[in-house]
C-alpha cells in the first residue's frame, strides 16, 4: 500500500511539477505574482483543517464534488468508501504537494544560468531537445532534492489520512504513520509495539533515500 | 509574434487557468463555510445565501488571538536560525570537500525522515525532564530539528549551482571568506533563499504533531485549535473554516511579499563577476 502510493505520488507529483515549473519560466506575464501566490495556498492551507474541507467536500450526500457531479453528469461517487478512500487520499496529496515540487523546481529553473540556453538557441536546438539535453542535465541536483523530500514526505504521510479516514473503512488506508499511532494511542496503549513499527517506518524512509542518493552520486561519479 | 507562438502563449495560459482553478476551489470552499450559518454548510448549491460573521466573533471571543501570536513567534524565530546555520552549513557542505562529506550531508538530513509520531514520545519524556514542556522555546527547536536539515539540503543545491569562479575572482580582489558570503553568494542565492524561507515558514505554521503533544495552554498554536472543533455533539464547520481562511492570509502576505526576491534570480546572466 505504502509502496504504490509512493511511486505514484513520486513521478505523478515531479512530472507535474515540472511542467508546470516550465510553463511558468517560459514566458513573462503581469499576473504570475498571482499565479505563484496561487501555488502557495495549498501549502499554506493548514493540512488539518484543509483536510477537514476535502472531507466535507468528498461528502456523499453533502459533499459540494458530488453536487457538481450530479448537476453535469447525474453521478454520484461514494468517495470515502473502501475502494475510493486509497484515490481519494491520493487526490488530496496531489493537490497540496505538487505545488511544493513546482516551487522548488521554479527556483531552481529561475537561478540557471542563461548562457548555454542561449547558445543551444543560436544553434537551432528545438525546444523540446533544449529541455532534455541542457534545462534536466543542469537541474538534476533539484530534481533528486525535489524527489527526495516528496518520497520522504509520502511515506511519512499523516495529518490528511488521519483526518480524512482515520485509516479506514477497514484498513483501506492505513499507511504505516497512522498504523503507528493506532498502537500507541490511548486506547490501545501499545507503545513498545509502535515504537518498533516506526523504527521500521524509518529504515524504509532511510532506504528509500539512500537508493535514491546513490542513483545521484551515480549521475554525477 | 509568430502565429505559433501566440497559439502556444494561449494555450499555456488556459492551462494556468484550469490549473489555479483545481488548485484554489477547496481555498474558495473554506471561505464560503466560513461565512455560512450551521445549516446551510450541508447545502452546497446555495451560493452566499446567507452571508453570516458569526463563525469569526465566535472563534475571536475564544481567544484565537493568542494562538496566532504564538504561532508567529515560533515560525519567525525558527525560520530565522534555520536559514541563518543551515546556509553556513550548506556553504561549507557544497564548497569544502573531506572525507566522508557525503555521509554527514545525509545524516543532516536523516532527521527530517523521523517521523513526527515516531519520536513524539521520548520527546515529550525529554521535554519534562529539561520543565520546557509548553514553552516557546520547545517548539522552536523540534522545528528547526526539521527545517535544518530541509534549509540545508535546499542552500546547498542552490550554492552548488553557482560558478566556483566568482568566488576565486572576489576572493583575488581581497574578499574575506565572510564576506565573499555576504557580497557574492548571498544576493546569488537570494531566490532559493526565498522558496527555502516561504517553505520553513510554512512548515512551522501549519506543524500539527508536536505542536498537539507538546503543548497544553501556554505555547498553542493554531493548528491545534482543530481539536476543539472537532466535538462530540459534530464537526463545527463554519469555525473551522474561519479559523482555516485566517491562517492562510499571513502566509500568503508573506510568500506575495517576499516574491519580488525570487523573481530577482533573473539577473543573474547579467551579474559581472
Amino acid at each position: 500500500m505504502d509502496l504504490e502510493l509512493l511511486l505514484f505520488l513520486m513521478f505523478n507529483g515531479l512530472v507535474t511539477g515540472f511542467v508546470i515549473a516550465l510553463m511558468l519560466n517560459k514566458y513573462e506575464f503581469k499576473l504570475k505574482p498571482l499565479l505563484v501566490g496561487i501555488l502557495i495556498v495549498p501549502l499554506a492551507m493548514t493540512p488539518t483543517i484543509a483536510g477537514q474541507m476535502w472531507k466535507l467536500m468528498f461528502n456523499a450526500e453533502y459533499g459540494l464534488i458530488n453536487y457538481v457531479l450530479t448537476a453535469l453528469f447525474d453521478a454520484k461517487v461514494t468517495w470515502l468508501s473502501s475502494d475510493m478512500a486509497f484515490w481519494s487520499i491520493l487526490i488530496v496529496d496531489i493537490w497540496q504537494f505538487t505545488p511544493f515540487v513546482t516551487l522548488i523546481l521554479y527556483a531552481g529553473l529561475r537561478s540557471l544560468p542563461t548562457e548555454p540556453l542561449e547558445a543551444a538557441m543560436i544553434d537551432g536546438a528545438s525546444p523540446m531537445r533544449t529541455i532534455f539535453h541542457i534545462t534536466i542535465p543542469m537541474m538534476k541536483k533539484l530534481i533528486f532534492l525535489a524527489l527526495l523530500l516528496r518520497a520522504v514526505d509520502a511515506l511519512k504521510l499523516f495529518d490528511t489520512a488521519f483526518v480524512l479516514t482515520q485509516g479506514g473503512p477497514g484498513n483501506a488506508t492505513e499507511f504505516l504513520s497512522l498504523h503507528v499511532y493506532r498502537l500507541v494511542n490511548a486506547q490501545n496503549g501499545l507503545l513498545g509495539r509502535g515504537a518498533a513499527v516506526a523504527v521500521v517506518l524509518l529504515v524504509v524512509v532511510t532506504a528509500v533515500s539512500r537508493l535514491l542518493i546513490r542513483l545521484q552520486q551515480r549521475e554525477e561519479g | 509574434m509568430r502565429r505559433s507562438d501566440r497559439g502556444k502563449r494561449a494555450l499555456t495560459y488556459i492551462g494556468f487557468v484550469i490549473i489555479s482553478f483545481f488548485i484554489l476551489f477547496p481555498f474558495l470552499w473554506m471561505i464560503s463555510v466560513s461565512f455560512r450559518s450551521k445549516a446551510d454548510v450541508f447545502d452546497p448549491g446555495n451560493f452566499f445565501a446567507s452571508f453570516t460573521l458569526n463563525n469569526y466573533r465566535t472563534i475571536f471571543a475564544s481567544g484565537i488571538g493568542r494562538l496566532f501570536k504564538n504561532s508567529a513567534i515560533i515560525a519567525v524565530l525558527s525560520t530565522l536560525v534555520s536559514l541563518v546555520l543551515g546556509s553556513l552549513a550548506a556553504y561549507g557542505f557544497a564548497r569544502y570537500g573531506w572525507k566522508k562529506r557525503e555521509k554527514r550531508a545525509f545524516w543532516v538530513l536523516s532527521q527530517r525522515f523521523l517521523p513526527p509520531m515516531a519520536v513524539i514520545v521520548p520527546y515529550f519524556m525529554l521535554a519534562s525532564l529539561l520543565r520546557l514542556v509548553d514553552t516557546y522555546l520547545l517548539l522552536i527547536i523540534c522545528y528547526t530539528s526539521f527545517n535544518l536539515p530541509f534549509a540545508m539540503w535546499m542552500m546547498r543545491g542552490f550554492i552548488e549551482d553557482l560558478p566556483r569562479e566568482l568566488e576565486e575572482a572576489a576572493m583575488v580582489d581581497g574578499c574575506s571568506q565572510l564576506q565573499t558570503l555576504w557580497r557574492i553568494i548571498l544576493p546569488l542565492v537570494l531566490p532559493g533563499m526565498t522558496a527555502t524561507a516561504i517553505f520553513c515558514m510554512i512548515n512551522c505554521w501549519n506543524e500539527f504533531v508536536f505542536a498537539n503533544f507538546l503543548t497544553t495552554i501556554q505555547a498553542k498554536t493554531v493548528p491545534t485549535s482543530v481539536m476543539t472543533y472537532l466535538s462530540v455533539s459534530g464537526v463545527k464547520w463554519g469555525e473551522m473554516a474561519a479559523t482555516g481562511t485566517l491562517s492562510v492570509l499571513p502566509v500568503l502576505a508573506f510568500a506575495i511579499a517576499v516574491q519580488k526576491y525570487m523573481i530577482r534570480g533573473l539577473t543573474f546572466g547579467s551579474v559581472k563577476g
